[in-house]
């Protein structure tokens, strides 16, 4: 693959800077990982550009500073995937959730928020001297905690209400197999359902990966599926521009770089 | 845009993968480079399985695999038992969760010490070498490493000079040179196990690290502090496997062991464990899916944290005795037991990559080697052409 824009341009429009105060899901399934999409919208969250429907791009001057927590991959992982995009570190604030431990021991949720808050305080430390601070708050596999904690899911979604308070937008992945959203009947699985259906409700936007529903192909990673999701409802107003719901092909390729196509294309 | 244009994306690797530092792993034993991105990999001990983690040809470190097996057998074990004894061979720590001595007590041999093994080896005939081209051929289809196809193609040939020749360590670290022309031997990446032999295993280069049986207590709260202090106490060179037989199965396990508030937490820090140290520790899981099904969330999440999930569905066992096969030369385990799904694969799909190759495969076990490799169904009825050789009788229509 001859090298590939770091935004696939059928996902500019999406990736742009997200609305005040808005959710974005994003779901995985076992094979079909949401991580380069994460980093995605890291670049594109950095960039300050906003990526307009007809492939324009606009500068914005705000400062933007993210914050990753991650469960379940390390800073290696994001660093490397990452540097390969062209993305400023320094600009990112890690919060090592996956060494530490983050939520599972005797701190709890509580510990949780506290870590979150901190490194946003201090993303935010950076940027005050540079004008406004816009703050990207990336949960990375945050229903891992649900799971493994048996907390309640309304302590998880009061989490994430709380956190979304202090920031400028939220990107939140979650897995949403099968096997956890079917036909729950264990604790976990009902929790996770629950968490998951929850956040689709607050999310503005919906980004599904999963695998081929035909098989294996050696050109094909997966199916990505974009949703408005039931938060969007209220922003019209705005000026956002409605979410163009679509389903498409993505192949990640051996070197990180993203193709994402149409059907047949 | 065609359908074929898509694959021209596997290029040589970025130099930026490679950048990443790793103590120069070639100096270790058992430890090579993988041909992908340069980070250091280890031999599972079973080569068709490496073949399949893809095009790594290894287990990269840090990383953690996990077979799932149906049914009641324990295909598995042997992977397991592979993967220990290569371990024991390369002067590896082997930590072993939650069974007695007696398990690396039963640690496939080394094939052939002696000459008359080898010959005995060779003996296999135009079958045999049909089966290494098959072997040769896989490498081919794993061009995507390296420079593109013709550093593939010279590597299968190595490959298919090596693997003729059990005793001698097959398939050395990488070296723009074919190995096995080189004045010295390199050091053997991977060894080839016969199930019928035992390994001398001194005693101390296996860690059995028991679960504890305490009712109230994590079952699993004494492994990872095990292995942190092995890690610790060992210099930095020593490579570590963690080996986790049958997990969950109520034979070693208590029952409340499936909890997920103590088993989530144990792999999410043996993951947490495994990324701190991406050059010393890999580890291998098995777990029995009869009782634990995939549909299962839990089983799920077991899945989403290790980073290889493949599985094992064996074939209903036949009770009638296979009658002694017709072609000649062909060695025992040709058919295959079982087919082999992979449902994740180390680094790829933590990246993003899609799950394992379109193939269908297949396994079989026989004395000498776990083997995986395409499968394909018997000629169809009426396909004459193809079933000239194995069916006498022809169909009439």
């Amino acid at each position: 693959m001859p090298s590939q824009p770091p935004i696939p341009p059928l996902l500019s429009p999406y990736l742009s800077t997200a609305p005040s105060a808005s959710l974005t899901l994003l779901t995985s399934t076992l094979g079909a990982s949401t991580n380069w999409l994460v980093l995605r919208f890291i670049y594109a969250g950095l960039k300050n550009t906003s990526y307009e429907k007809d492939g324009s791009t606009k500068e914005y001057t705000e400062n933007t500073r993210v914050v990753l927590v991650s469960w379940l991959r390390d800073g290696n992982f994001w660093k490397e995937g990452g540097r390969k995009l062209g993305i400023n570190f320094q600009k990112v604030q890690i919060v090592y959730a996956l060494s530490t431990g983050l939520g599972l021991g005797a701190g709890g949720l509580a510990e949780v928020e506290t870590e979150i808050l901190k490194a946003v305080a201090t993303a935010r430390e950076v940027t005050k001297e540079n004008g406004e601070a816009r703050v990207l708050l990336v949960l990375d596999g945050l229903d891992f905690l649900l799971a493994a904690t048996g907390c309640a899911t309304l302590e998880i979604m009061e989490l994430v209400g709380a956190v979304r308070e202090h920031v400028h937008s939220t990107l939140l992945t979650s897995s949403a197999d099968l096997p956890f959203t079917q036909s729950p009947t264990t604790a976990l699985e009902i929790s996770h359902t629950a968490f998951v259906m929850g956040m689709a409700h607050q999310a503005r936007i919906i980004m599904s990966v999963r695998g081929l529903d035909t098989g294996v192909a050696r050109d094909v990673s997966g199916v990505l599926r974009i949703c408005r999701g039931a938060g969007a409802g209220d922003e019209v107003d705005e000026g956002d521009g409605e979410v163009e719901e679509r389903e498409c092909l993505y192949f990640v390729g051996a070197d990180g770089g993203v193709r994402v196509f149409e059907r047949g294309a | 845009m065609s359908f074929r244009k898509r694959n021209i994306g596997l290029t040589s690797p970025s130099p930026l993968s490679t950048s990443t530092a790793q103590p120069s792993p070639t100096s270790t034993p058992g430890v090579r480079p993988s041909p992908l991105d340069g980070r250091p990999t280890t031999s599972t001990g079973t080569p068709s399985l490496d073949d399949l983690l893809a095009g790594h040809a290894g287990l990269a470190l840090g990383n953690s695999l996990l077979i799932e097996e149906n049914g009641t057998t324990d295909f598995a074990a042997a992977l397991l038992r592979y993967y220990a004894a290569e371990g024991v061979v390369q002067g590896h720590t082997v930590l072993v969760v939650g069974v007695g001595e007696g398990w690396g007590r039963e640690l496939p041999g080394l094939m052939g010490t002696g000459g008359k093994g080898e010959k005995e080896e060779q003996g296999g005939g135009g079958g045999d070498g049909g089966e290494k081209m098959k072997i040769a051929w896989r490498y081919e289809r794993l061009g995507e490493f390296g420079t593109g196809g013709r550093t593939a193609g010279s590597r299968g040939g190595s490959a298919l000079v090596l693997d003729i020749s059990p005793p001698t360590p097959n398939r050395g670290p990488i070296s723009p040179v074919k190995g096995q022309t080189e004045p010295t031997t390199p050091a053997a990446f991977t060894h080839s196990f016969d199930l019928t032999k035992r390994l001398t295993v001194s005693p101390g280069s296996i860690t059995y690290i028991p679960v504890s049986p305490p009712p109230s207590s994590n079952p699993f709260s004494t492994i990872i502090p095990s292995l942190t202090r092995s890690l610790n106490s060992t210099p930095p060179t020593t490579i570590h496997r963690l080996i986790i037989p049958t997990l969950l199965s109520p034979a070693l396990y208590p029952p409340h062991s499936s909890t997920p508030t103590h088993l989530l937490p144990f792999l999410h820090s043996l993951c947490s464990l495994l990324r701190s140290h991406p050059a010393r520790l890999s580890a291998m899981l098995t777990l029995p899916l009869s009782l634990h099904p995939r549909s299962t969330g839990l089983v799920r999440w077991i899945e989403h944290i290790c980073d290889g999930v493949l599985e094992l569905a064996p074939f209903p066992h036949r009770v009638e005795v296979e009658p002694p096969s017709g072609k000649a030369g062909k060695g025992e385990g040709e058919n295959p037991q079982g087919i082999v799904k992979v449902h994740k694969l180390p680094v790829l799909t933590e990246k993003g990559g899609g799950g394992g190759g379109g193939d269908d495969l297949a396994f079989s076990l026989s004395r000498r080697r776990f083997m995986v490799r395409k499968f394909s169904l018997p000629p169809v009825e009426g396909d004459q052409e193809a079933q000239r050789g194995e069916a006498k009788v022809d169909i009439e229509f």
